[in-house]
């Protein structure tokens, strides 16, 4: 049932440059050493429960930002800056200018946290102004460290991923049955509510590669993802239901798509090629895996060494979204069951509205 | 003097006697606190009438500065006290006198009624508190009980009371009208507006109107596909007299102004209070948006009568005349602003009119014996109309449209340049009060929940811009703080000469506010910020006279009444009523 014309295809994708996700080449234990010592990042940044809270914590710094973001971040601080973390200036009437980090405001007065750590607080009427900078309190490092320094500064920071996972993240319940409410697929607003562009812009595929989408459902993804590897790259859509891969190859057709391949997939198979693919992508469907073990280890098996594994699902305990809890993971969760199997977090997504949007790499 | 100093005591401890036994004793001290004042001046009055609340009494409200008597304290909607002890040059003076607490995690959206030195206020989610106007001891309390799952948008509120005579009105959460004793607290009706659960979910969070013998009655949800109307009751029995549908139903004149079948759910909800014209025996009422909000692939066409003024024959529920502010409306920009009634000046005539500040930033001066569109004019930043026809209707700019991944260039925002929070109209300056929000924010074309869904749509995804001022318990009720740049969003007070729509002073204010404003005789502005700053301004040049750091959001508007003959203003903040006084 599964075409036998894409191994021929494959050939065809030219190698691929470093993705964004894929800069591995510092040394986190020196890049520690900075961090603690020389650098004195730690003055400012706590990592989890420990550590000063002038700058933002970095606990899971290393899922939240790509590794070409954390350079940015050292060179240029002000580039990708968070509002919380916008320099406020303080004038007084007394002459006295004190920056710091805004805490509370209102009409009457501001509170900052001063560049000492110490909070503190003014009445506007005894200010000459008050302002908030868009910079960040953060010095530039790009001439303090060189720049095999700052690559292990950055190795270091893309080993923080936040707290172990607790022993029971894993999903109480049974997988979902295969989802088939057409209309749910189709459903208006389902754009503003997954924000498609964005997230696969997001994924940052270079063209030529080569993708397997699983659940591929109505081609809603399946389609963005092929014009976004372009005529010399391929996108498999897997989908357990011949109806579903019907649909597919309509929306394949309606966009004037040539390069997506339909597969029958099976409960514990997905029908994918050996070390093949660049990027696995899976939306809305995990979670109704009637055999997540054995699809994830067979995904395992069809990325490439350096291929990327994506999982949307709906958001747990996000006020939008499907009501059925089965319908919903946590990042833990998600997380829980993928790590196992040969993978690790490499970033969490942070523009998907109500679902969790994570991207797993294969562990060397 | 004794028996009053007497009787004070009995109050101050009646709220321990209460608690052990319930609200009956309660019941017997107002009783006594009633005899009272037939037979001389109650503990927070002077000269007005005293006794029942009488229609006559409501026709001369503003006649008894000394209470409260109906939401916007005249049927004027004016929100205008023209008590003058707290004015511009001694307002410095002012300063707490009492707390109530709410000891909610909900905040209060409501207005007080006042009423021979007795204070009546809603609670969250629909309890009645009566308490001494003076000192803010409770008298007696009453609760309704909603079902768990009730389907307000945005946040389990009631905005007030309305009352005739010794009852006072409720709306609830699940669609029930409650009629109420003032003087114990006891339940005297209650009827059922409608199925609560219908259509995704209908509310009634405001306040109602008494007119005459009726009480008229609005209700919410225009989050879901719901069928909007505006409802009178017998004040007496609580039977329904008349229903005016929101939406022209087959048959009635307008009919057509939807394609297909989206008016049966187009929404157009009545969720905020009127006001009427007892000279020409006119009900005005503004309608909210049609449904769904921000995605208008079902309902090509006009979608009367949403975002509009409703003027109503308040005996028979006719329509006289409407006016829509907002053809086709796209960005959730309701108009259910209170009305205000004011004779103005315009073009050189005096004329009876409707002055309405919109939530879609302009400013309308109407005609209000025809409906007549007289002029326009933005008072807060907007990008989406170039201008008006001679009858009132928008020239849109293209481009203001809800988009499927969110459009964040047009001004006013989702909130709106105004909102439901009141206006206040002076006679002293002859200018109208406006607390406005300049702000943009996302919009997007997300507005039809899929079946599944269990909550409204409402557009605070990720990727709006702060939804500065959010309500948050876990903050201790303090506003969640706005990060947005002060160039993207701020509040102001702004003074409007009603007759051509010019913008006389502005005083800036850190976030767009959910508070409203009310004017004094005092030359006063009263209102109070979302950090909770509680302002006086100067009425006539919009300085700041006066604050106080009461730092819980102000979600409501300030009211002014008598106690003891002294002056007292008093506001919601967070889950407290804070008030004020001079000594």
């Amino acid at each position: 049932m599964v075409a036998a014309a894409w191994v021929a295809a494959l050939t065809l994708a030219p190698p691929l440059t470093a993705q964004s996700g894929s800069v591995r080449n510092g040394n986190a234990a020196a890049g520690k050493a900075i961090f603690d010592g020389k650098g004195g990042c730690s003055s400012c940044h706590s990592i989890g429960d420990r550590g000063a809270s002038l700058g933002p914590d970095l606990g899971d710094i290393g899922i939240t930002r790509t590794p070409k973001s954390l350079r940015l971040a050292l060179t240029d601080p002000d580039a990708e800056i968070f509002k919380e973390y916008y320099t406020v200036v303080v004038e007084t009437k007394a002459g006295e200018t004190i920056r710091g980090l805004a805490l509370n405001e209102d009409d009457l007065s501001i509170q900052i946290r001063d560049i000492n750590g110490y909070p503190r607080s003014f009445l506007k009427d005894d200010l000459k102004s008050a302002h908030r900078e868009q910079r960040s309190l953060m010095p530039s490092y790009a001439s303090r460290l060189s720049g095999t320094e700052m690559d292990d500064v950055v190795a270091y920071l893309r080993t923080l991923k936040g707290p172990p996972l607790p022993a029971d993240a894993k999903r109480p319940r049974q997988p979902h049955h295969a989802y088939s409410d057409v209309s749910f697929l189709n459903r208006i607003g389902r754009d503003a509510e997954e924000r498609p562009d964005s997230l696969v812009n997001a994924l940052e595929i270079p063209a030529g590669a080569t993708v397997a989408e699983i659940g591929s459902g109505t081609g809603y993804f399946t389609w963005r993802l092929a014009e976004k590897v372009g005529l010399r790259g391929k996108v498999f859509a897997v989908d357990v239901q011949q109806k579903m891969l019907d649909l597919t190859a309509q929306a394949v057709k309606k966009h004037q798509l040539s390069n997506v391949q339909l597969v029958l997939g099976g409960d514990h198979d997905p029908h994918l090629p050996a070390a093949s693919l660049d990027l696995v992508f899976i939306a809305n469907a995990y979670h109704e895996f009637a055999d997540p073990g054995a699809i994830i280890a067979a995904v395992n098996r069809a990325l490439k060494a350096d291929g990327r594994l994506v999982i949307i699902e709906f958001a747990e305990g996000r006020p939008f979204g499907p009501q059925d809890k089965a319908e919903r993971m946590t990042i833990n969760q998600i997380r829980a069951e993928i790590e196992p199997l040969g993978f690790e977090l490499d970033r969490v997504l942070e523009l998907l509205p109500i679902q969790h949007g994570l991207i797993f790499t294969k562990r060397p | 003097m004794l028996f009053m100093e007497a009787l004070l005591e009995f109050l101050k401890g009646a709220q321990t006697r209460m608690h052990k036994w319930g609200v009956r004793l309660g019941a017997a001290v107002f009783t006594a606190a009633v005899v009272f004042s037939l037979k001389g001046q109650a503990p927070g009055q002077s000269s007005a009438p005293q006794g029942p609340v009488t229609y006559e009494r409501l026709l001369k409200a503003a006649d008894e500065p000394g209470n409260w008597l109906m939401y916007s304290h005249s049927y004027n909607s004016w929100r205008y006290s023209s008590l003058d002890q707290i004015n511009a040059q001694n307002v410095k003076n002012l300063h707490l006198k009492w707390i109530f607490q709410g000891r909610h995690i909900e905040k209060f959206e409501t207005t007080p009624l006042v009423v021979n030195g007795i204070m009546y206020l809603t609670r969250p989610e629909n309890a009645i508190y009566a308490l001494d106007a003076a000192t803010g001891r409770q008298l007696w309390s009453y609760e309704y009980r909603n079902p768990p799952r009730t389907y307000n948008c945005c946040g389990k509120v009631n905005r007030g009371l309305a009352m005739l005579g010794n009852t006072l009105f409720m709306n609830t959460l699940d669609m029930h009208v409650v009629a109420v004793d003032a003087r114990s607290g006891h339940e005297i009706w209650k009827t059922e507006m409608g199925d609560y659960t219908a259509a995704g979910g209908y509310a009634a969070p405001g306040a109602p109107l008494v007119v005459k013998d009726k009480l008229i009655v609005g209700m919410a949800g225009g989050e879901h596909g719901v069928n909007g109307f505006l409802d009178a009751y017998d004040t007496k029995t609580g039977a329904r007299l008349w229903r005016f549908n929101t939406i022209p139903q087959p048959g009635e004149p307008n009919f057509g102004t939807w394609a297909g079948d989206s008016w049966k759910t187009g929404g157009v909800t009545t969720w905020n209070n009127g006001s009427y014209d007892p000279e020409t025996n006119t009900l005005f009422w503004g309608t909210s948006n049609p449904w769904p909000d921000y995605n208008d692939d079902t309902r090509p066409g006009d979608n009367l009568y949403s975002c509009s003024v409703l003027a109503l024959d308040p005996d028979t529920g006719k329509l006289k005349w409407f006016f829509q502010f907002t053809p086709h409306d796209l960005h959730d920009w309701d108009s259910t602003q209170i009305p205000i009634l004011l004779d103005t000046e315009f073009q050189g005539q005096m004329r009876k009119t409707l002055a309405w500040a919109n939530r879609n930033g302009f400013y309308y001066l109407l005609d209000r014996t025809n409906g007549k569109f007289l002029t326009a004019k933005a008072f807060v930043k907007q990008t989406w109309a170039k201008g008006f026809d001679d009858n009132g209707r928008p020239e849109l700019i293209p481009g203001n449209e809800p988009t499927p991944e969110g459009n964040d260039h047009t001004w006013p925002g989702v909130d709106g340049g105004a909102n439901w929070m009141s206006h206040s109209y002076s006679p002293l300056t002859k200018w109208l009060y406006v607390f406005a929000r300049e702000e943009h924010r996302l919009f997007s074309k997300n507005a039809v929940p899929h079946p599944t869904t269990e909550e409204p749509d409402r557009p605070l995804a990720p990727g709006a811009l702060p939804n500065a001022g959010a309500y948050d318990p876990a903050m201790g009720g303090a506003k969640t703080q706005n990060f947005g740049a002060p160039e993207e969003s701020w509040g102001k007070v702004i003074a409007i000469d009603p007759g051509t729509g010019t913008v006389k002073w502005e005083h800036r204010v850190l976030t767009p506010p959910w508070g409203g404003v009310m004017a004094t005789g005092g030359n006063l502005v009263f209102g109070g910020t979302l950090e909770g700053v509680v302002f006086a301004l100067n009425s006539t040049t919009g300085e700041r006279l006066w604050t106080f750091s009461a730092n819980g959001p102000v979600f409501a508007s300030p009211i002014s009444y008598l106690a003891n003959g002294k002056q007292m203003v008093s506001i919601p903040a967070g889950d407290l009523i804070v008030t004020f006084g001079l000594d």
